[in-house]
Protein backbone atom coordinates (compact mmCIF):
# COMPACT_ATOMS: atom_id res chain seq x y z
CA UNK A 1 0.00 0.00 0.00
CA UNK A 2 2.59 2.50 1.15
CA UNK A 3 4.78 2.25 -1.91
CA UNK A 4 1.84 2.40 -4.22
CA UNK A 5 0.69 5.52 -2.46
CA UNK A 6 4.15 7.01 -2.76
CA UNK A 7 4.48 6.62 -6.49
CA UNK A 8 2.04 9.33 -7.65
CA UNK A 9 3.84 11.73 -5.33
CA UNK A 10 7.21 10.87 -6.82
CA UNK A 11 5.80 11.32 -10.32
CA UNK A 12 4.26 14.66 -9.39
CA UNK A 13 7.59 15.82 -7.97
CA UNK A 14 9.41 14.76 -11.12
CA UNK A 15 6.87 16.77 -13.12
CA UNK A 16 7.38 19.81 -10.94
CA UNK A 17 11.12 19.59 -11.38
CA UNK A 18 10.67 19.50 -15.15
CA UNK A 19 8.57 22.68 -15.00
CA UNK A 20 11.17 24.67 -13.06
CA UNK A 21 13.40 26.39 -15.59
CA UNK A 22 16.66 28.31 -15.13
CA UNK A 23 16.73 32.12 -15.17
CA UNK A 24 16.85 34.00 -18.44
CA UNK A 25 18.61 37.31 -19.14
CA UNK A 26 16.86 39.87 -21.37
CA UNK A 27 18.57 42.97 -22.87
CA UNK A 28 19.67 46.00 -20.82
CA UNK A 29 17.19 48.78 -20.08
CA UNK A 30 16.82 51.81 -17.87
CA UNK A 31 14.80 50.61 -14.93
CA UNK A 32 13.01 47.44 -13.90
CA UNK A 33 9.23 47.26 -13.78
CA UNK A 34 9.38 46.27 -10.17
CA UNK A 35 12.15 45.78 -7.71
CA UNK A 36 12.22 44.20 -4.28
CA UNK A 37 14.85 45.50 -1.87
CA UNK A 38 15.35 43.42 1.25
CA UNK A 39 17.27 44.23 4.40
CA UNK A 40 17.29 43.19 8.03
CA UNK A 41 16.47 44.74 11.39
CA UNK A 42 19.25 46.67 13.11
CA UNK A 43 21.44 49.74 12.89
CA UNK A 44 23.60 47.99 10.26
CA UNK A 45 20.94 48.74 7.65
CA UNK A 46 20.65 52.46 8.42
CA UNK A 47 22.18 53.45 5.07
CA UNK A 48 19.47 51.60 3.17
CA UNK A 49 16.74 52.82 5.51
CA UNK A 50 17.81 56.44 4.86
CA UNK A 51 17.67 55.83 1.10
CA UNK A 52 14.19 54.42 1.62
CA UNK A 53 13.06 57.31 3.79
CA UNK A 54 14.35 59.97 1.36
CA UNK A 55 12.36 58.32 -1.43
CA UNK A 56 14.71 59.55 -4.17
CA UNK A 57 14.80 56.16 -5.93
CA UNK A 58 11.05 56.27 -6.27
CA UNK A 59 11.26 59.85 -7.61
CA UNK A 60 13.99 59.05 -10.12
CA UNK A 61 12.27 55.87 -11.41
CA UNK A 62 8.54 56.65 -11.28
CA UNK A 63 7.67 53.70 -13.54
CA UNK A 64 9.16 51.17 -11.13
CA UNK A 65 7.15 49.53 -8.41
CA UNK A 66 9.29 49.42 -5.26
CA UNK A 67 8.84 46.83 -2.56
CA UNK A 68 10.94 47.21 0.59
CA UNK A 69 11.09 44.12 2.77
CA UNK A 70 12.58 43.58 6.21
CA UNK A 71 13.61 39.94 6.68
CA UNK A 72 15.18 38.58 9.82
CA UNK A 73 18.29 36.89 8.45
CA UNK A 74 20.74 37.00 5.59
CA UNK A 75 19.91 33.47 4.48
CA UNK A 76 16.29 34.36 3.82
CA UNK A 77 17.43 37.29 1.66
CA UNK A 78 19.95 35.14 -0.20
CA UNK A 79 17.29 32.48 -0.83
CA UNK A 80 14.96 35.21 -2.10
CA UNK A 81 17.63 36.33 -4.57
CA UNK A 82 18.17 32.77 -5.78
CA UNK A 83 14.44 32.35 -6.25
CA UNK A 84 14.32 35.66 -8.16
CA UNK A 85 11.95 37.33 -5.70
CA UNK A 86 14.49 39.80 -4.38
CA UNK A 87 16.64 41.94 -6.68
CA UNK A 88 18.58 44.01 -4.17
CA UNK A 89 19.60 42.38 -0.91
CA UNK A 90 21.58 43.42 2.12
CA UNK A 91 23.30 41.33 4.72
CA UNK A 92 26.44 40.20 6.46
CA UNK A 93 29.48 38.89 4.64
CA UNK A 94 29.12 35.26 5.85
CA UNK A 95 25.98 34.34 3.91
CA UNK A 96 27.19 36.60 1.09
CA UNK A 97 30.47 34.71 0.67
CA UNK A 98 28.78 31.31 0.87
CA UNK A 99 26.32 32.39 -1.81
CA UNK A 100 29.18 33.69 -3.95
CA UNK A 101 31.03 30.37 -3.51
CA UNK A 102 28.00 28.28 -4.46
CA UNK A 103 27.36 30.32 -7.60
CA UNK A 104 24.41 32.57 -6.74
CA UNK A 105 26.03 35.04 -9.14
CA UNK A 106 25.77 38.19 -7.07
CA UNK A 107 28.30 40.91 -6.29
CA UNK A 108 28.64 43.88 -3.97
CA UNK A 109 27.02 47.16 -4.95
CA UNK A 110 28.56 48.65 -1.82
CA UNK A 111 29.47 47.77 1.75
CA UNK A 112 27.62 49.97 4.25
CA UNK A 113 29.55 49.86 7.49
CA UNK A 114 32.22 48.46 9.74
CA UNK A 115 30.96 47.23 13.09
CA UNK A 116 32.42 45.47 16.06
CA UNK A 117 29.94 42.82 17.14
CA UNK A 118 29.76 41.84 20.79
CA UNK A 119 29.02 38.56 22.41
CA UNK A 120 27.12 39.54 25.53
CA UNK A 121 26.75 37.30 28.59
CA UNK A 122 23.71 37.55 30.82
CA UNK A 123 24.00 39.68 33.97
CA UNK A 124 23.53 36.61 36.20
CA UNK A 125 26.45 34.79 34.56
CA UNK A 126 29.29 36.81 36.10
CA UNK A 127 31.67 33.85 35.86
CA UNK A 128 31.66 33.94 32.06
CA UNK A 129 34.27 36.60 31.47
CA UNK A 130 35.90 35.40 28.27
CA UNK A 131 35.55 32.61 25.71
CA UNK A 132 37.44 30.12 27.87
CA UNK A 133 34.83 30.44 30.65
CA UNK A 134 31.92 29.34 28.46
CA UNK A 135 30.54 26.10 29.95
CA UNK A 136 30.00 23.20 27.52
CA UNK A 137 26.21 23.32 27.86
CA UNK A 138 25.83 27.10 27.57
CA UNK A 139 23.70 28.33 24.70
CA UNK A 140 25.01 31.09 22.45
CA UNK A 141 22.33 32.78 20.36
CA UNK A 142 23.27 33.92 16.82
CA UNK A 143 21.28 34.71 13.70
CA UNK A 144 22.49 31.58 11.89
CA UNK A 145 25.40 29.13 11.82
CA UNK A 146 26.89 30.81 8.75
CA UNK A 147 26.52 34.37 10.04
CA UNK A 148 29.55 36.59 10.50
CA UNK A 149 29.05 36.22 14.26
CA UNK A 150 29.58 32.46 13.99
CA UNK A 151 32.55 32.83 11.67
CA UNK A 152 34.39 35.28 13.89
CA UNK A 153 33.70 33.04 16.90
CA UNK A 154 35.18 30.06 15.01
CA UNK A 155 38.23 32.10 14.08
CA UNK A 156 38.73 33.11 17.71
CA UNK A 157 38.18 29.50 18.83
CA UNK A 158 40.88 28.37 16.43
CA UNK A 159 43.29 31.10 17.51
CA UNK A 160 42.74 30.57 21.24
CA UNK A 161 41.98 26.85 21.54
CA UNK A 162 43.18 25.36 18.26
CA UNK A 163 39.69 24.08 17.46
CA UNK A 164 37.46 26.24 15.26
CA UNK A 165 34.46 24.04 16.03
CA UNK A 166 34.81 24.23 19.82
CA UNK A 167 31.56 26.18 20.20
CA UNK A 168 29.56 24.74 17.30
CA UNK A 169 27.37 22.69 19.65
CA UNK A 170 26.56 25.78 21.70
CA UNK A 171 25.20 27.79 18.80
CA UNK A 172 21.45 28.32 18.69
CA UNK A 173 20.03 29.93 15.56
CA UNK A 174 17.83 32.81 16.63
CA UNK A 175 16.89 36.18 15.15
CA UNK A 176 18.30 39.25 16.92
CA UNK A 177 15.06 40.60 18.47
CA UNK A 178 14.01 37.12 19.66
CA UNK A 179 17.51 36.56 21.02
CA UNK A 180 17.22 39.66 23.17
CA UNK A 181 13.95 38.26 24.56
CA UNK A 182 15.51 34.83 25.08
CA UNK A 183 18.31 36.46 27.08
CA UNK A 184 15.75 38.23 29.27
CA UNK A 185 13.87 34.93 29.70
CA UNK A 186 17.16 33.18 30.65
CA UNK A 187 16.94 30.73 27.76
CA UNK A 188 20.30 31.84 26.42
CA UNK A 189 23.45 32.34 28.44
CA UNK A 190 25.11 34.38 25.70
CA UNK A 191 23.99 36.27 22.63
CA UNK A 192 26.01 37.63 19.76
CA UNK A 193 23.97 40.01 17.66
CA UNK A 194 24.65 43.50 16.36
CA UNK A 195 23.92 47.12 17.24
CA UNK A 196 21.54 48.22 18.72
CA UNK A 197 20.64 44.83 20.23
CA UNK A 198 24.06 44.35 21.81
CA UNK A 199 23.87 47.81 23.40
CA UNK A 200 20.38 47.06 24.75
CA UNK A 201 21.67 43.87 26.36
CA UNK A 202 24.56 45.68 27.97
CA UNK A 203 22.18 48.41 29.18
CA UNK A 204 20.13 45.57 30.74
CA UNK A 205 23.17 44.56 32.78
CA UNK A 206 24.93 42.10 30.47
CA UNK A 207 28.68 42.18 29.94
CA UNK A 208 30.77 41.78 26.79
CA UNK A 209 32.71 38.50 26.52
CA UNK A 210 34.07 38.72 22.99
CA UNK A 211 34.26 41.23 20.13
CA UNK A 212 34.29 40.30 16.44
CA UNK A 213 37.25 42.59 15.58
CA UNK A 214 39.41 40.21 17.63
CA UNK A 215 38.96 37.66 14.83
CA UNK A 216 39.54 39.56 11.56
CA UNK A 217 40.32 43.11 12.62
CA UNK A 218 38.16 45.93 11.33
CA UNK A 219 35.67 44.19 9.07
CA UNK A 220 32.70 45.10 6.94
CA UNK A 221 29.49 44.06 8.63
CA UNK A 222 26.69 44.65 6.11
CA UNK A 223 26.71 45.19 2.38
CA UNK A 224 24.20 45.76 -0.38
CA UNK A 225 24.40 43.34 -3.27
CA UNK A 226 22.65 42.30 -6.45
CA UNK A 227 23.10 39.69 -9.15
CA UNK A 228 25.43 40.42 -12.05
CA UNK A 229 22.52 39.68 -14.37
CA UNK A 230 20.46 42.44 -12.77
CA UNK A 231 23.42 44.86 -12.74
CA UNK A 232 24.07 44.26 -16.46
CA UNK A 233 20.41 44.60 -17.30
CA UNK A 234 19.77 47.82 -15.37
CA UNK A 235 23.15 49.60 -15.08
CA UNK A 236 21.57 53.05 -14.68
CA UNK A 237 19.41 51.86 -11.84
CA UNK A 238 22.25 50.15 -9.98
CA UNK A 239 24.55 53.18 -10.43
CA UNK A 240 21.86 55.49 -9.09
CA UNK A 241 21.32 53.23 -6.10
CA UNK A 242 25.08 53.29 -5.48
CA UNK A 243 25.04 57.10 -5.55
CA UNK A 244 22.14 57.13 -3.08
CA UNK A 245 23.99 54.80 -0.74
CA UNK A 246 27.00 57.08 -1.02
CA UNK A 247 24.94 60.15 -0.06
CA UNK A 248 23.30 58.30 2.83
CA UNK A 249 26.72 57.22 4.10
CA UNK A 250 27.91 60.85 3.98
CA UNK A 251 24.85 61.90 5.92
CA UNK A 252 25.45 59.26 8.60
CA UNK A 253 29.01 60.51 8.98
CA UNK A 254 28.64 64.27 8.73
CA UNK A 255 25.05 64.91 9.71
CA UNK A 256 24.05 62.26 12.26
CA UNK A 257 21.23 64.46 13.53
CA UNK A 258 19.40 64.39 10.22
CA UNK A 259 20.18 60.67 9.77
CA UNK A 260 18.84 59.88 13.25
CA UNK A 261 15.70 61.90 12.47
CA UNK A 262 15.07 59.80 9.34
CA UNK A 263 15.74 56.53 11.17
CA UNK A 264 13.35 57.54 13.93
CA UNK A 265 10.72 58.37 11.31
CA UNK A 266 11.21 54.85 9.90
CA UNK A 267 10.05 53.43 13.26
CA UNK A 268 7.08 55.85 13.28
CA UNK A 269 8.75 57.67 16.13
CA UNK A 270 8.71 54.62 18.43
CA UNK A 271 12.44 54.97 18.89
CA UNK A 272 13.62 58.53 19.45
CA UNK A 273 16.08 60.31 17.20
CA UNK A 274 18.29 60.90 20.21
CA UNK A 275 18.56 57.15 20.77
CA UNK A 276 19.41 56.56 17.11
CA UNK A 277 22.01 59.29 17.20
CA UNK A 278 23.69 57.53 20.11
CA UNK A 279 23.73 54.24 18.22
CA UNK A 280 24.95 55.50 14.84
CA UNK A 281 27.75 57.50 16.44
CA UNK A 282 28.81 54.72 18.85
CA UNK A 283 32.50 53.91 19.10
CA UNK A 284 32.26 50.44 17.56
CA UNK A 285 30.21 51.64 14.59
CA UNK A 286 31.52 53.38 11.48
CA UNK A 287 30.01 54.14 8.10
CA UNK A 288 32.33 53.04 5.35
CA UNK A 289 31.71 51.99 1.75
CA UNK A 290 35.08 50.32 1.28
CA UNK A 291 35.10 46.52 1.65
CA UNK A 292 37.10 45.43 4.69
CA UNK A 293 38.37 41.92 5.55
CA UNK A 294 36.37 40.04 2.89
CA UNK A 295 39.47 38.24 1.63
CA UNK A 296 40.74 37.35 5.12
CA UNK A 297 37.31 36.10 6.12
CA UNK A 298 36.98 34.05 2.92
CA UNK A 299 40.42 32.50 3.41
CA UNK A 300 39.47 31.35 6.90
CA UNK A 301 36.08 30.04 5.70
CA UNK A 302 37.88 28.02 3.04
CA UNK A 303 40.30 26.71 5.65
CA UNK A 304 37.50 25.31 7.83
CA UNK A 305 35.55 24.01 4.85
CA UNK A 306 32.76 26.59 4.73
CA UNK A 307 33.86 27.68 1.25
CA UNK A 308 35.14 25.61 -1.65
CA UNK A 309 37.12 28.43 -3.23
CA UNK A 310 38.41 31.87 -2.32
CA UNK A 311 38.28 35.05 -4.39
CA UNK A 312 41.71 35.71 -5.95
CA UNK A 313 41.17 39.44 -5.46
CA UNK A 314 38.45 41.75 -4.23
CA UNK A 315 37.29 42.54 -7.78
CA UNK A 316 35.74 39.07 -7.97
CA UNK A 317 33.28 40.18 -5.30
CA UNK A 318 32.59 43.73 -6.50
CA UNK A 319 30.52 45.42 -9.15
CA UNK A 320 32.50 48.01 -11.19
CA UNK A 321 31.37 51.02 -9.09
CA UNK A 322 33.70 49.99 -6.30
CA UNK A 323 36.72 50.08 -8.66
CA UNK A 324 38.56 47.27 -6.91
CA UNK A 325 38.86 49.14 -3.64
CA UNK A 326 39.21 47.38 -0.32
CA UNK A 327 40.23 43.92 0.80
CA UNK B 1 -5.99 1.07 -6.43
CA UNK B 2 -6.50 0.85 -10.19
CA UNK B 3 -7.17 -2.59 -11.59
CA UNK B 4 -3.91 -3.24 -13.35
CA UNK B 5 -3.96 -6.02 -15.90
CA UNK B 6 -1.21 -8.43 -15.07
CA UNK B 7 0.66 -8.13 -18.35
CA UNK B 8 3.92 -8.09 -16.45
CA UNK B 9 4.09 -11.06 -14.15
CA UNK B 10 6.68 -9.56 -11.84
CA UNK B 11 6.61 -9.44 -8.04
CA UNK B 12 5.43 -6.12 -6.65
CA UNK B 13 8.82 -5.24 -5.17
CA UNK B 14 10.54 -5.63 -8.54
CA UNK B 15 7.89 -3.51 -10.26
CA UNK B 16 8.31 -0.75 -7.68
CA UNK B 17 12.08 -0.89 -7.90
CA UNK B 18 11.92 -0.63 -11.70
CA UNK B 19 9.65 2.38 -11.48
CA UNK B 20 11.93 4.08 -8.95
CA UNK B 21 14.94 3.38 -11.19
CA UNK B 22 13.15 4.93 -14.17
CA UNK B 23 12.22 8.02 -12.17
CA UNK B 24 15.79 8.38 -10.90
CA UNK B 25 17.10 8.07 -14.46
CA UNK B 26 14.72 10.79 -15.68
CA UNK B 27 15.74 13.01 -12.77
CA UNK B 28 19.46 12.49 -13.46
CA UNK B 29 18.98 13.10 -17.17
CA UNK B 30 16.99 16.26 -16.48
CA UNK B 31 19.76 17.68 -14.31
CA UNK B 32 22.66 16.63 -16.56
CA UNK B 33 21.11 17.40 -19.93
CA UNK B 34 18.91 20.31 -18.89
CA UNK B 35 21.82 22.32 -17.44
CA UNK B 36 19.86 23.05 -14.29
CA UNK B 37 21.94 25.05 -11.81
CA UNK B 38 23.08 22.57 -9.15
CA UNK B 39 22.17 25.28 -6.65
CA UNK B 40 18.50 24.65 -7.38
CA UNK B 41 18.23 20.94 -8.11
CA UNK B 42 20.76 18.31 -7.10
CA UNK B 43 21.12 15.22 -9.26
CA UNK B 44 20.49 11.78 -7.73
CA UNK B 45 24.22 11.05 -7.97
CA UNK B 46 25.08 14.26 -6.07
CA UNK B 47 22.49 13.38 -3.48
CA UNK B 48 23.89 9.88 -3.08
CA UNK B 49 27.40 11.30 -2.75
CA UNK B 50 26.29 13.88 -0.14
CA UNK B 51 24.37 11.24 1.80
CA UNK B 52 27.33 8.86 1.69
CA UNK B 53 29.75 11.52 2.96
CA UNK B 54 27.49 12.42 5.87
CA UNK B 55 26.80 8.76 6.64
CA UNK B 56 30.50 8.04 6.77
CA UNK B 57 31.25 10.76 9.30
CA UNK B 58 28.11 9.98 11.30
CA UNK B 59 26.35 13.31 10.73
CA UNK B 60 23.27 11.81 9.17
CA UNK B 61 22.97 8.95 11.67
CA UNK B 62 23.20 11.38 14.58
CA UNK B 63 20.53 13.65 13.07
CA UNK B 64 18.27 10.65 12.43
CA UNK B 65 18.85 9.37 15.96
CA UNK B 66 18.01 12.76 17.47
CA UNK B 67 14.83 13.02 15.46
CA UNK B 68 13.76 9.49 16.39
CA UNK B 69 14.47 10.11 20.09
CA UNK B 70 12.26 13.20 20.04
CA UNK B 71 9.60 11.35 18.08
CA UNK B 72 9.54 8.24 20.27
CA UNK B 73 9.54 10.24 23.50
CA UNK B 74 6.72 12.44 22.26
CA UNK B 75 4.72 9.51 20.90
CA UNK B 76 5.10 7.48 24.11
CA UNK B 77 3.81 10.34 26.22
CA UNK B 78 1.06 11.14 23.74
CA UNK B 79 -0.03 7.51 23.39
CA UNK B 80 -0.15 6.95 27.14
CA UNK B 81 -2.23 10.09 27.70
CA UNK B 82 -4.44 9.14 24.76
CA UNK B 83 -5.02 5.67 26.24
CA UNK B 84 -5.76 7.11 29.65
CA UNK B 85 -8.28 9.56 28.21
CA UNK B 86 -10.02 6.83 26.19
CA UNK B 87 -10.12 4.40 29.16
CA UNK B 88 -11.53 7.11 31.41
CA UNK B 89 -14.13 7.84 28.77
CA UNK B 90 -15.30 4.22 28.75
CA UNK B 91 -15.91 4.17 32.47
CA UNK B 92 -17.54 7.48 33.14
CA UNK B 93 -19.82 10.05 31.69
CA UNK B 94 -17.47 12.83 32.77
CA UNK B 95 -14.62 11.05 31.02
CA UNK B 96 -16.62 10.86 27.83
CA UNK B 97 -17.51 14.55 28.04
CA UNK B 98 -13.90 15.43 28.78
CA UNK B 99 -12.69 13.50 25.76
CA UNK B 100 -15.32 15.11 23.54
CA UNK B 101 -14.47 18.62 24.71
CA UNK B 102 -10.69 18.18 24.60
CA UNK B 103 -10.63 16.60 21.16
CA UNK B 104 -13.04 19.22 19.84
CA UNK B 105 -10.70 21.95 21.05
CA UNK B 106 -7.28 20.46 20.35
CA UNK B 107 -7.72 18.06 17.44
CA UNK B 108 -8.19 20.79 14.79
CA UNK B 109 -5.10 22.63 16.08
CA UNK B 110 -2.01 21.71 14.07
CA UNK B 111 0.25 21.03 17.01
CA UNK B 112 3.15 22.76 15.26
CA UNK B 113 1.19 25.97 15.89
CA UNK B 114 1.78 25.36 19.61
CA UNK B 115 5.56 25.39 19.12
CA UNK B 116 6.03 29.13 19.76
CA UNK B 117 4.22 28.65 23.06
CA UNK B 118 6.25 25.55 23.87
CA UNK B 119 9.43 27.52 23.16
CA UNK B 120 8.42 30.08 25.79
CA UNK B 121 7.50 27.37 28.29
CA UNK B 122 10.37 24.95 27.82
CA UNK B 123 12.98 27.05 26.11
CA UNK B 124 15.05 26.22 23.05
CA UNK B 125 15.39 22.58 23.95
CA UNK B 126 14.32 19.18 22.63
CA UNK B 127 11.67 19.28 25.40
CA UNK B 128 9.68 21.77 23.33
CA UNK B 129 9.74 19.40 20.35
CA UNK B 130 8.72 16.41 22.49
CA UNK B 131 5.84 18.48 23.84
CA UNK B 132 4.40 19.34 20.44
CA UNK B 133 4.86 15.77 19.20
CA UNK B 134 2.99 14.46 22.26
CA UNK B 135 0.23 16.95 21.58
CA UNK B 136 0.04 15.80 17.98
CA UNK B 137 -0.30 12.13 18.97
CA UNK B 138 -2.73 12.27 21.91
CA UNK B 139 -5.86 12.94 19.86
CA UNK B 140 -5.63 10.33 17.12
CA UNK B 141 -4.79 7.69 19.75
CA UNK B 142 -7.57 8.80 22.12
CA UNK B 143 -10.24 9.05 19.43
CA UNK B 144 -9.41 5.75 17.76
CA UNK B 145 -9.03 3.87 21.04
CA UNK B 146 -12.32 5.27 22.29
CA UNK B 147 -13.96 4.27 19.05
CA UNK B 148 -12.42 0.79 19.38
CA UNK B 149 -13.72 0.39 22.93
CA UNK B 150 -17.15 1.55 21.90
CA UNK B 151 -17.54 -0.79 18.96
CA UNK B 152 -16.63 -3.94 20.90
CA UNK B 153 -19.21 -6.63 20.55
CA UNK B 154 -21.82 -6.26 23.32
CA UNK B 155 -21.76 -10.03 23.98
CA UNK B 156 -18.02 -10.00 24.61
CA UNK B 157 -18.36 -7.16 27.06
CA UNK B 158 -21.27 -8.72 28.92
CA UNK B 159 -19.50 -12.04 29.12
CA UNK B 160 -16.46 -10.34 30.61
CA UNK B 161 -18.57 -8.49 33.15
CA UNK B 162 -20.36 -11.75 34.03
CA UNK B 163 -16.96 -13.25 34.73
CA UNK B 164 -16.53 -10.46 37.23
CA UNK B 165 -13.91 -8.45 35.34
CA UNK B 166 -13.87 -4.82 36.37
CA UNK B 167 -11.74 -1.71 35.94
CA UNK B 168 -8.17 -2.12 34.88
CA UNK B 169 -8.50 -5.91 34.37
CA UNK B 170 -11.45 -5.38 32.08
CA UNK B 171 -9.38 -2.92 30.03
CA UNK B 172 -6.25 -5.05 29.74
CA UNK B 173 -7.94 -8.46 29.50
CA UNK B 174 -10.82 -7.76 27.16
CA UNK B 175 -11.16 -4.22 25.90
CA UNK B 176 -7.57 -3.76 24.71
CA UNK B 177 -7.27 -6.95 22.64
CA UNK B 178 -10.78 -6.51 21.25
CA UNK B 179 -10.12 -2.91 20.30
CA UNK B 180 -6.67 -3.63 18.92
CA UNK B 181 -7.47 -2.95 15.24
CA UNK B 182 -8.69 0.56 16.13
CA UNK B 183 -5.75 1.11 18.44
CA UNK B 184 -3.28 0.15 15.73
CA UNK B 185 -5.08 2.52 13.36
CA UNK B 186 -4.83 5.23 16.02
CA UNK B 187 -1.13 4.71 16.63
CA UNK B 188 -0.54 4.67 12.88
CA UNK B 189 -2.34 7.99 12.52
CA UNK B 190 -0.41 9.30 15.53
CA UNK B 191 2.87 8.28 13.92
CA UNK B 192 1.91 10.12 10.74
CA UNK B 193 1.06 13.29 12.68
CA UNK B 194 4.04 12.94 14.99
CA UNK B 195 6.54 12.38 12.20
CA UNK B 196 5.43 15.45 10.29
CA UNK B 197 5.38 17.49 13.47
CA UNK B 198 8.86 16.50 14.63
CA UNK B 199 10.49 17.39 11.32
CA UNK B 200 8.58 20.65 11.07
CA UNK B 201 9.48 21.60 14.65
CA UNK B 202 13.15 20.93 14.00
CA UNK B 203 12.99 23.12 10.93
CA UNK B 204 11.64 26.02 12.96
CA UNK B 205 14.27 26.01 15.65
CA UNK B 206 17.44 24.05 15.69
CA UNK B 207 20.05 23.51 18.29
CA UNK B 208 23.23 23.15 16.31
CA UNK B 209 25.54 20.20 16.62
CA UNK B 210 24.77 17.43 19.05
CA UNK B 211 21.04 17.98 19.57
CA UNK B 212 20.06 18.71 15.96
CA UNK B 213 17.71 16.33 14.16
CA UNK B 214 16.84 15.80 10.50
CA UNK B 215 14.87 19.04 10.25
CA UNK B 216 17.90 20.90 11.52
CA UNK B 217 20.13 18.94 9.14
CA UNK B 218 18.02 20.16 6.22
CA UNK B 219 17.89 23.72 7.48
CA UNK B 220 21.61 23.73 8.12
CA UNK B 221 22.24 22.51 4.58
CA UNK B 222 20.10 25.39 3.37
CA UNK B 223 22.15 27.89 5.36
CA UNK B 224 25.23 26.60 3.58
CA UNK B 225 23.44 26.30 0.24
CA UNK B 226 24.34 22.60 0.02
CA UNK B 227 21.38 21.64 -2.10
CA UNK B 228 22.42 18.00 -2.41
CA UNK B 229 22.43 17.69 1.39
CA UNK B 230 18.93 19.15 1.56
CA UNK B 231 17.86 16.40 -0.82
CA UNK B 232 19.77 13.79 1.19
CA UNK B 233 17.86 14.80 4.33
CA UNK B 234 14.57 14.53 2.47
CA UNK B 235 15.50 11.09 1.16
CA UNK B 236 16.27 9.86 4.69
CA UNK B 237 12.94 11.20 5.96
CA UNK B 238 11.11 9.48 3.14
CA UNK B 239 12.94 6.16 3.53
CA UNK B 240 12.31 6.14 7.29
CA UNK B 241 8.65 6.82 6.59
CA UNK B 242 8.49 3.82 4.25
CA UNK B 243 10.26 1.61 6.81
CA UNK B 244 7.90 2.54 9.62
CA UNK B 245 4.86 2.00 7.39
CA UNK B 246 6.32 -1.42 6.63
CA UNK B 247 6.80 -2.05 10.35
CA UNK B 248 3.13 -1.25 11.00
CA UNK B 249 2.13 -3.58 8.16
CA UNK B 250 4.24 -6.32 9.74
CA UNK B 251 2.68 -5.77 13.19
CA UNK B 252 -0.79 -5.83 11.69
CA UNK B 253 -0.12 -9.04 9.81
CA UNK B 254 1.19 -10.66 12.98
CA UNK B 255 -1.74 -9.57 15.13
CA UNK B 256 -5.06 -8.28 13.91
CA UNK B 257 -4.84 -9.81 10.42
CA UNK B 258 -3.70 -13.17 11.78
CA UNK B 259 -6.52 -13.16 14.33
CA UNK B 260 -9.03 -12.44 11.60
CA UNK B 261 -9.99 -9.03 13.00
CA UNK B 262 -8.93 -7.17 9.91
CA UNK B 263 -8.53 -8.24 6.32
CA UNK B 264 -5.08 -8.01 4.78
CA UNK B 265 -4.73 -4.65 3.02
Amino acid sequence: MSLRRLLPTVLALAGLALLASPLRAPAASDAPQSVTIAYQPGIGYSTLIIVRQLGLLEKRFPGTRFDWKVLTNGDAIRDGIIAGQIQIGAGGNGPFLIGWDRGVGYKLIAPMNVMNLWMVARADEPNIKSLKDIPPNAKIGMPSPDAVQAISLRKAAEDQFGDPHKFDNNIVAIQHPLGVQAMAAKQLELHMSSPPFQQQEVEAGGHVVFRSFVAFGRSTFNSVYTTEIFAKQYPTFVRYLYAQLHDATSMLKSNPDQAAELLSRDTDGKTSAAKFKGWITARDVSWDMTPHAFLRTAAFMKEIGMLNKVPANIRELELPMLKGAGD
Amino acid sequence: MARVRRTLRLPAVVRYALLVAVILAIWQAYVTLGHVPSLLVASPLDVARAAWTDLKDGHLELATYNTLVNLVAGMLIGTLIGFALASFAVFSRTGQDLLTVLTAVFNPLPSIAILPLAMIWFGLQPKSIVFVVALATIWPVALNTDNGFRTINQTTQLAARNLGLRGWRLVTGVLLPAALPSIVTGVKAAWAFGWRTVVAAELIFGVAGSAGGLGWYINNARYYLNTSNIFAGLVVISVLGILVEGLFGFIERRTVVKWGMKRAG
